[in-house]
Parts: structure tokens; C-alpha cells; sequence
């Protein structure tokens, strides 16, 4: 927490009160309405730093701009005319629960748009009302969230020449990278988020078959290209990933569910190495994204040594063809970083199908449900029928 | 056989015996239990032994979950009262509620990783990574594309390659059919059974992914205005609401046939939608056939509500005891059922009569 702390005041925070916790505001913010930082377990349920953007309301009498604190003070005062929701007013995820280094400097530069019901085909007003950015926003939930202006800078800052790729793509994977970035293995302090994107030298030609976007690493390549990602799990499903771990530690949880009994779980937290060798997702700055697979050899490219091998027709759809220098094959210099796409997560899983999956999946009338059922499932119902007729019968 | 009556300690809302050294542990290991009430015998359910590791009086030691109905058993040879009766029947109808709720999804053994599209793999087989995975497929399955939308499924042979992370399919398989690719897309893989899955080794290498005719390259940026990004957004916003009334389609009318007219009615809407986020065109689900030629639609408001939850919770009873609970399974699986107090046409009845029976 004192780090954290620390880090917000690196930021530029300034201290705010905020009743049953504590909290700071922070960002430049939309018209001095800035972004609020705070911990108040009442409402979470737990002392983590949330943050609360600030948000632009629109109701049926105009556009309202709402601080961070503003939007929690509304949701302590329980209006109970306010027609928005608790998710609608404060942002609920915890930060700093990973590290992704970037995160918050990322989100402090940014505004939501309310209520979640208005329709995206006005949202264009909404930031041309206030010059916000509407290129930058979420990937997952296009246009809840949009860039203030000082995310031209962030780019810039970056290294994206947003005059030469497609913005609308673009910015969209670039604030996916950087809020979401991991960091690198071994960072390079001296140069703009040198913590999460590395210089490197592209080759690009066309490949065999459908356009599958795969980014191939060359040995070089793999070895500039390592992640570092933090993990905190029970012991028996981590045990699997151990060798791909930089360190780890194992301890003991201990819950104590009653005054006489608790229940002990050893559980495993540690940081694991994300590279091409163990898969990793990469992001260009442009934009050009796929899962990384490692070649046997390195290549050269116009008389270069490349550390990254992408099909053109991946960088064209991205709109970036313009970066690409040379005749074919070409080069393309740019900055990568890696998004989690949880690896240690994966592995065998009971996949439960609903009959809307069955439908869409093509598995109806192919497969009989009481075969896939939950195992046991069918001795319990029989049991419980059984069970039934002997009580009733 | 008796039912002894042992000493419990009490955890989290259920009755726990230590293991070691306990009479109960060896006798539910044992012949089936069972009880007299009310002059019939009832067969005592065996319990699956949940074993936990829980810290008890200071003493950590590995003790056995019993829970109901062991517990209201044991309260029953007590006291054999009509109130303790009343509870094991109160408890039995719960418990074929919760069940058969449960049976509203089928669950298989599989895989869920990212794709990874490559011409090295064959049309129609799968790879599937297995390092960092404990798990033994078998040579036959399925490949879904997630989330399933505008996806096939791929029935594909299954391969393991023990030195990869992901899923290594076709290119084609995964561009075409499943219009996906490889820059995060997951796809879940199941087995459906079949000889072990044969080991494959994966190398890349530079003449195998390299074509060596080269295009030319257009020299403009596409660029969208804002209105028509936030149209081709608003377009994709429908996704979700498309996929719900795929499924009031697919339920009705309650016909062999709907949940293929309804799936047709999916595939284009579902597509119309990823081209109109690129080319910011609004889409319109109606021109597809959605909300087309229902029964009432106030009754189908309910219909949101997922699986057997809804076919027998919202009933205020309990399903009678003479019914197969198979029958009501299938049934529910086939989509040919449809809720009560819905007007189904003629032909429809014999399914519905079928369901309530």
C-alpha cells in the first residue's frame, strides 16, 4: 500500500477526503474534474485501490460532467432517484491485483460515458462536445470509455506516427497495450515505457496460406521478447508452470471458518516467464498483434538481421503498410509489447455446454446430453428418485 | 444394517467426523445404509466423502464432510418424530429440484486455449499443446471457436504435441470455417473418445511458412469517420441481443425444425455484424427474420432464463416422482420444449403433454 501510495505521488496526486476511507486525485482530468483513487472498504468490500474515472452523463437535460469523487458522493448519498446503477457509477476492479505497469497512468487520462443504455450513435457528439479522443477507447466495451486529449501524447510519447497507420485501430490496440502491458524481463529504463515495449526490427513477407495473423520470433527475437508475469495460486495447478518460473515462493493460507476449525490450503505465488518459447501475445504500436511462435533459425531480411517475422497481409489490415520499408521483402521498425493472455490458466478443464452452445456448437442431436452429463450427476439423480418412491410410494 | 450414532463436530453449516479412528468412516465404506421410517425402508444415500484437511480444536487433521442428509438421518433415529420426517421430505424435494437443475448443462473433458493457425497441420486435425496440462485426449472431438458466434464446429482427430503451448489447427480450418485466427483467439477442444491421441512434433521453419510471390502493397490508409465507428460499434453491440433470440427462436414453436430455421436466421445477422464493424453500417436484426412470426411476446420475456433452471424452478413443484428424470432431460436437450401457459399449436401438444407427464 505505501508503495502504491508512493507511486500516486509520483503522479502528481493530491489527497482528498473521502468518507470511511482514504483517497487521492489524480490526472489532468476534463475540465478540472479529475480522477479519483481511493480505497473505502465499506463499498468494496476490501482496502484495495479502486479507481473511479470521471464520467460525462448524459441526461434528458444535457451532457453533466462528474468528478471521480463526485460519482462515489453520489452513490454514498443512495439517491435513490439516481436512475444509475453501483457498477455504473464507480469502476469496480481493483488495480494493482497484477502488475501491469502502465495501468493507471493509462486510465487517469481517460472519461466514461453515461448511461451504459445510450445509444453508441450518439457518442460522437459526446466527444466532439468536450474534444475528447473516441479512437481510444476499450476494446471489449467499445465507446464506455474515451481518451482525453493528453492520449495524443501518450502515443507520441510511444512512438506511434498516428498520421501513418489507421487511428481508429490503432489507438484501440495501443491503449490495450500499454494499460494492459506486462513487463519486460530485463526493461530499458532510458527510453519512453521502456518497462513494457521493446525496440524491434520487423521482416515482413508474404506467407503460406490464409492470413492467420501468427508473429514468428527468430532466436534473437525470443530472447529480447521475455515477459515477466505475476501469479498467486494453489500449489497443485502451478506446479506445472514451475520451470517456466523467474522465482516463487510457497506458503500456507489459513482460513479460519469458524471458531474451532479453518481450513489450510499451500498455495504458490511467484512471477512466471512469458517469451515465445512458452507463447506470448504480442503488440506492435501500430496495432499488429498475434500469438508468437519461435523458428529454428535466425533470419535476415535485405541484408538484416530481423527479430520478428509477420505476414504483410497482418500489417496492411492494421493500415500500417505505410511503416514498411523497402520493396519486399520489407522491414518494419517498430516498438513490441505483450498483453497476458493467461497461459498458466490453461489447462484441462470440464467444459460445460448449455443447450444454446449445443445449438450453436453443432453438438445437438449429435451427442446424447445423459452421456455428458456432470459426472456423478446421474447416480445422484437416480438416487434422489429412488429415494423419493421408497419415502412416498 | 444400523446407523450408529456418533459424535459430530460442526463446520461451516455441516457436520464433520475426523476420520481417523471413526466408526461412521468405515461403515459408509461399506454395504449400503439404510433407515426405517414410518414402517419403509429408505435407503441411506452414500456419501461421496468429501475429505478435507481442517484445523479442529488446534489439531489439524484430515476429517469427512457428511452434510444432510446423513445428518437428518441421524436426527431421525433420535427422535423419529413427524417433524424430523417432514425435514427428509422437505430435503428430498429440494434436492430433485437442484438436480435436475443441474442437468442443464452437459459437461465434457477438454481443452481451452488460444488458437495458433498454421498450413503444417492438416485439414480437419487438431494439435493440442499439452505442456503445462495434465490431460489425455483421445483421438476423436470437437473444435469450437470462442465465443461460438458465425463459428462450425470442426468434428476433427486429435493430436498432442507435448513440447508447445495452444492449439495448433489448419489455416484454413481456422480462417475460413471458423473465420477466426491466431492473435488471441481461444478455441476449447473436447474429446469425445477413441484411441489415445498420437504425439506429433512441431518445428517452424522458414521455407515451410514463406511464400515467395510478392504483392503489391496499397499505398493509402484507410481511415473511418467517427459516426460511422460508432455505427459499426452500435452494430456489434447487437451480438449479444442476436444470440438471445436465436434461442426464443429456437424454442419456438417447440418443432423439430426451429432450432435449424433459427440458426439460419444466426449465421448471416451474426456476420452482417463483424462486416459492419469495419464499414460502420448499422444493422437491423428484423431484416434477418428476428422477433418474426412469435407466439406472444410477453410470455417470452421469462425465456432469458437459462436451462432446466427455468423448466422446473419456476414450476412451484416439484416434478412427480413417477416420471423418468431421463425423459424430462432429453426433452429439455432436444429444444422441443417450450414452457407452460404458452398456446402451442395442435401438433404441438403431444411434446408438451409429454413433458408435464
Amino acid at each position: 500500500m505505501k508503495e502504491s501510495v508512493e507511486y500516486l505521488k509520483s503522479l502528481g496526486a493530491r489527497r482528498v477526503f473521502v468518507p470511511g476511507g482514504f483517497g487521492f486525485e489524480v490526472g489532468p482530468g476534463l475540465g478540472g474534474k479529475r480522477v479519483l483513487v481511493a480505497s473505502i472498504t465499506r463499498v468494496f468490500g476490501d482496502s484495495a485501490l479502486r479507481i473511479i474515472r470521471p464520467a460525462v452523463y448524459v441526461g434528458s437535460d444535457g451532457m453533466h460532467v462528474w468528478s471521480g469523487l463526485e460519482r462515489l458522493n453520489r452513490l454514498l448519498a443512495g439517491d435513490r432517484d439516481d436512475p444509475m446503477s453501483v457498477s455504473e457509477s464507480l469502476a469496480l476492479f481493483p488495480i494493482w491485483e497484477q502488475f501491469k505497469p502502465r495501468n493507471l497512468e493509462i486510465q487517469i487520462n481517460e472519461v466514461d460515458v453515461l448511461p451504459r443504455s445510450l445509444p453508441k450513435e450518439y457518442i460522437p457528439q459526446v466527444a466532439q462536445r468536450f474534444n475528447l479522443v473516441i479512437e481510444w477507447t476499450s476494446k471489449s466495451h467499445p465507446l464506455r470509455v474515451l481518451g482525453l486529449p493528453t492520449v495524443l501524447d501518450i502515443a507520441e510519447a510511444a512512438g506511434l506516427d498516428y498520421t501513418q497507420v489507421s487511428v481508429y485501430r490503432a489507438f484501440r490496440e495501443l491503449r490495450s497495450l500499454l494499460k494492459n502491458g506486462l513487463p519486460l524481463l530485463e526493461p530499458d529504463p532510458d527510453k519512453p515505457y521502456g518497462d513494457i515495449l521493446r525496440d524491434v526490427v520487423v521482416g515482413v513477407a508474404p506467407m503460406k496460406g490464409e492470413r492467420t495473423d501468427l508473429v514468428y520470433a527468430t532466436p534473437t527475437g525470443a530472447e529480447k521478447l521475455r515477459f515477466v508475469r505475476r501469479f498467486d495460486g494453489e500449489d497443485i495447478r502451478m506446479k506445472l508452470f514451475m520451470r517456466d518460473a523467474v522465482r516463487y515462493e510457497e506458503y500456507e493460507d489459513k482460513t479460519q471458518a469458524s471458531r474451532e476449525a479453518a481450513i489450510v490450503q499451500r498455495r504458490v505465488r511467484g512471477e512466471l516467464v512469458f517469451s515465445p518459447q512458452t507463447m506470448v501475445k504480442l503488440v506492435t504500436i501500430e496495432g499488429v498483434k498475434g500469438m508468437c511462435v519461435t523458428l529454428n533459425d535466425d533470419v535476415e531480411v535485405n541484408g538484416e538481421k530481423v527479430d520478428l517475422l509477420v505476414d504483410v497481409r497482418s500489417v496492411i489490415s492494421k493500415g500500417a503498410q505505410l511503416k514498411l520499408e523497402g520493396e519486399g521483402p520489407w522491414i518494419l521498425r517498430t516498438k513490441v509489447g505483450a498483453t497476458d493472455h493467461g497461459s498458466p490458466m490453461h489447462r484441462e478443464q470440464s467444459v460445460s455446454v448449455r443447450p444454446e452452445a449445443a445449438l450453436f456448437g453443432g453438438l445437438i442431436d449429435t451427442v446424447d446430453p445423459l452421456e455428458h452429463l456432470e459426472p456423478g450427476l446421474l447416480e445422484e439423480l437416480d438416487e434422489v428418485w429412488r429415494m423419493a418412491r421408497e419415502l412416498y410410494a | 444394517m444400523r446407523v450408529a450414532d456418533v459424535p459430530l463436530e460442526y463446520f461451516a453449516g455441516q457436520h464433520v467426523i475426523p476420520c481417523e479412528g471413526s466408526v461412521l468412516h468405515e461403515m459408509v465404506t461399506g454395504e449400503p445404509a439404510y433407515i426405517w421410517i414410518d414402517g419403509r425402508r429408505v435407503t441411506i444415500p452414500t456419501p461421496r466423502l468429501p475429505v478435507r484437511e481442517l484445523e479442529i480444536r488446534g489439531t489439524r487433521m484430515s476429517a469427512v464432510l457428511i452434510g444432510p442428509p446423513w445428518s437428518l438421518f441421524n436426527e431421525y433415529l433420535r427422535t423419529p418424530t413427524r417433524q424430523t420426517r417432514a425435514r427428509i421430505e422437505l430435503w428430498l424435494q429440494a434436492a430433485m429440484r437442484k438436480k435436475l437443475q443441474r442437468a442443464d448443462s452437459m459437461v465434457f473433458s477438454g481443452v481451452m486455449s488460444y488458437a495458433l493457425g498454421t498450413p503444417l497441420v492438416p485439414r480437419g486435425e487438431v494439435w493440442v499443446g499439452t505442456r503445462g496440462l495434465h490431460c489425455q485426449p483421445t483421438e476423436d472431438g470437437i473444435c469450437i471457436r470462442w465465443p461460438i458466434a458465425s463459428s462450425f464446429p470442426l468434428r476433427c482427430k486429435i493430436r498432442v504435441v507435448p513440447e508447445r503451448f495452444g492449439i495448433f489447427l489448419n489455416d484454413e480450418d481456422l480462417v475460413v470455417e471458423k473465420q477466426g485466427d491466431s492473435d488471441g483467439d481461444l478455441v476449447f477442444v473436447v474429446w469425445l473418445g477413441g484411441k489415445p491421441a498420437e504425439k506429433r512434433q512441431l518445428q517452424f521453419a522458414l521455407d515451410q511458412i514463406v511464400d515467395l510471390e510478392f504483392p503489391d502493397i496499397p499505398q493509402e490508409i484507410e481511415q473511418m469517420d467517427p459516426q460511422s465507428l460508432a455505427n459499426g460499434y452500435a452494430a456489434k453491440s447487437l451480438v449479444g441481443i442476436a444470440t438471445w433470440w436465436t434461442w426464443v427462436h429456437a424454442r419456438f414453436p417447440g418443432n423439430d425444425e426451429a432450432w435449424a430455421r433459427a440458426y439460419d436466421m444466426y449465421t448471416p445477422a451474426i456476420e452482417a455484424m463483424m462486416d459492419g464493424r469495419k464499414t460502420g453500417a448499422k444493422v437491423d436484426l428484423e431484416d434477418f427474420g428476428f422477433g418474426k412470426n412469435l407466439p406472444n411476446l410477453i410470455q417470452l420475456i421469462n425465456m432469458a432464463l437459462p436451462g432446466v433452471r427455468f423448466m422446473v424452478a419456476t414450476r412451484s413443484r416439484t416434478p412427480d416422482f413417477d416420471t423418468d428424470w431421463r425423459q424430462l432431460v432429453r426433452h429439455y436437450w432436444s429444444l422441443r420444449w417450450a414452457p407452460e401457459g404458452v398456446d402451442l399449436e395442435d401438433s404441438e401438444a403431444g411434446n408438451r403433454q409429454e413433458v408435464s407427464a
